[in-house]
């Protein structure tokens, strides 16, 4: 069943319009997520291939979270029960991010357990100030957020698309950090497509 | 000056009718205008008006909250609305030929006297044809004939649309954020660049004249605005960023007013009123008591509505988009006939912009 799972992922690209987003194409090597795994224990963020483009790797970045504490994306990828993340950023002067947000809560409440990890990166408060810890803070308690939210208060995840519209919607295959999708919008069947092609195998 | 200011132009937006505009532009009101000026106080009698990011007088040419330009009304449509967009403007997808097709949004913004806002914020979300897909777009800001632009991206298929919200702003500066919903081109339109006929006004409003210390957030109490407006706030269950409960402010506008770009929504409403700073009410809406100024009868029903706006939620279950009027309540007339009171479990969903009407 495993090795079906790439070319469901490739399907569901394959129902993209070109120019909503970008997912690995049909011709890019997919790696399965059991075959990463089994390489062995996950000793050291990846530094080669690095990128901003789908099929780069996504750079370690670090970030305060909403309790002010310090998270780095290393630290998703350091727990091996990890295995697909989910990179949402949001505003608060982004309506379409305030949709959104109840739609996240299901997916990290139906595949949690099953290794997907959900992001929120809150770069903007509705006056389009850059977002802080307390923003972060907010967002989270008034969206009732039940996965990690941090305060992007640099934007660094606007270098990974176009920051003229939000909300963007990342993809990350966690055992290697390669960038599975980029979305502009929520695409919601489209990630669960893709979500379900790599955790639901074991259900 | 400030205090002042913004009581003048109050005064001067509940006066302004359509009529205000008979010559393609409106007599600005004179700064020393005094319309009902009196300092608000808090219950220990010290003053409620202080907020940063005081905006400047009117003519000032810079300032946090922008400048407001005087001399050059612009109830009617400056100069630069109808200037070529930069760069140019891409041909229509042809896979979207049964929806509209937009690669800029051209609006300008003014204050309730009509003079240009520099500074201010613009913002659209649109739907996306065909999935309706929401998806929101940077702000721009206005220049210094408040006009600003607004660049559609070429990714994300957002340049096929069906519909479109506008938000403006001037953020932190006391006025109320404005919501307008704006007619989509026809598929068949020429023209990529959608230039909006009305201004987007911003409606500076009033500190409460009655706003009790914090305390408890988790504690009703009595918030009154300057015209008798009372809303039964709990600091707790209001969410809104920047300065929340002790910001509070209203403003009543005419609903025939100058500048509204909802005005056709908003014709047969007895009153309006604009809410700074704009916020979501968490639970049962907060009970409020308008002045009958419309001289309803005493035990008339009314019904209460609600622009929506950024985070504006009725229920658990349903959210106001923006720029859309939704009933949200009903209310009675009061046995003396003096105020508008909303009945049990209805009032205030969210502040952005209420208004009541005869039901």
């Amino acid at each position: 069943m495993r090795r079906a799972l790439p070319l469901l992922l490739v399907a569901a690209a394959g129902c993209l319009e070109a120019g909503h987003g970008g997912f690995l194409d049909a011709g890019a090597p997919l790696i399965d997520a059991g075959t990463a795994d089994a390489a062995g224990p996950r000793a050291a963020y990846p530094t080669t291939g690095i990128g901003a483009g789908v099929g780069d790797v996504l750079a370690d970045v670090e970030f305060l979270d909403a309790d002010g504490a310090p998270f780095a994306l290393r630290d998703v990828f350091f727990d091996e029960a990890e295995r697909v993340m989910l990179v949402s950023t949001a505003a608060g002067w982004c309506a379409a991010c305030i949709e959104e947000q109840p739609k996240l809560n299901a997916l990290h409440a139906e595949y949690g357990d099953e290794g997907l990890f959900v992001l929120v990166a809150f770069f903007e408060d509705s006056s389009f100030a850059a977002a802080d810890v307390r923003d972060a803070d907010r967002w989270r308690d008034r969206h009732e957020l039940a996965f990690t939210v941090v305060a992007d208060t640099d934007g660094a995840f606007g270098a990974y698309y176009d920051t003229a519209l939000a909300p963007m919607t990342m993809l990350v295959e966690v055992p290697t950090m390669r960038i599975l999708s980029i979305q502009t919008g929520f695409d919601e069947a489209m990630v669960r497509a893709v979500i379900a092609s790599r955790l639901g195998g074991d259900r | 000056m400030r205090r002042a200011l913004r009581w003048m132009v109050v005064g001067a937006v509940a006066a302004c009718g359509v009529g205000c505009d008979d010559g393609g532009g409106g007599e600005a009101a004179e700064p020393d205008a005094q319309l009902g000026d009196a300092a608000p106080v808090t219950p220990d009698g010290s003053a409620a008006d202080a907020r940063p990011g005081d905006a400047p007088d009117a003519g000032d040419p810079g300032g946090a909250c922008g400048a407001t330009v005087g001399g050059g009304l612009a109830w009617t449509a400056p100069d630069g609305l109808a200037a070529p967009v930069e760069g140019g403007t891409p041909a229509r997808d042809p896979a979207c030929a049964a929806d509209a097709w937009l690669t800029h949004l051209r609006g300008w913004i003014v204050d309730q006297d009509g003079r240009p806002i520099e500074g201010a914020k613009a913002q659209a979300c649109v739907r996306r044809a065909p999935d309706e897909q929401l998806n929101c777009l940077s702000p721009a800001d206005t220049g210094g004939d408040g006009v600003f632009t607004i660049a559609v991206p070429e990714g994300g298929g957002n340049r096929c649309m069906r519909r479109l919200a506008m938000r403006t702003l001037a953020p932190n500066c006391g006025s109320a954020t404005l919501y307008c919903r704006l007619d989509v081109p026809a598929p068949d339109a020429a023209d990529s660049v959608l230039r909006t006929p009305t201004p987007f006004t911003l409606v500076d409003t009033t500190p409460a004249v009655v706003l009790p210390p914090e305390g408890d957030p988790e504690v009703a109490r009595t918030v009154v605005f300057a015209d008798g407006l009372e809303l039964d706030v709990t600091p707790g269950r209001f969410y809104a960023e920047g300065e929340g409960y002790v910001g509070l402010g209203a403003a009543a506008v005419a609903p025939d007013a100058q500048g509204l770009c909802f005005a056709g929504e908003v014709a047969d409403f007895s009153a309006l009123y604009a809410f700074y700073p704009e916020g979501d009410v968490e639970g049962t809406p907060f009970p409020v008591r308008l002045p009958n100024t419309a001289g309803l009868p005493a035990g008339a029903p009314v019904e209460f509505l609600t622009l929506g706006g950024l985070d504006c939620t009725l229920d658990a279950e349903n959210r106001i988009e923006e720029g859309v009027w939704a009933v949200s309540g009903t209310g009675t007339v009061s046995a003396d006939g003096t105020q508008v009171v909303s009945d049990a479990g209805g009032g205030v969903p969210c502040l952005t912009w209420l208004g009541y009407r005869p039901r």
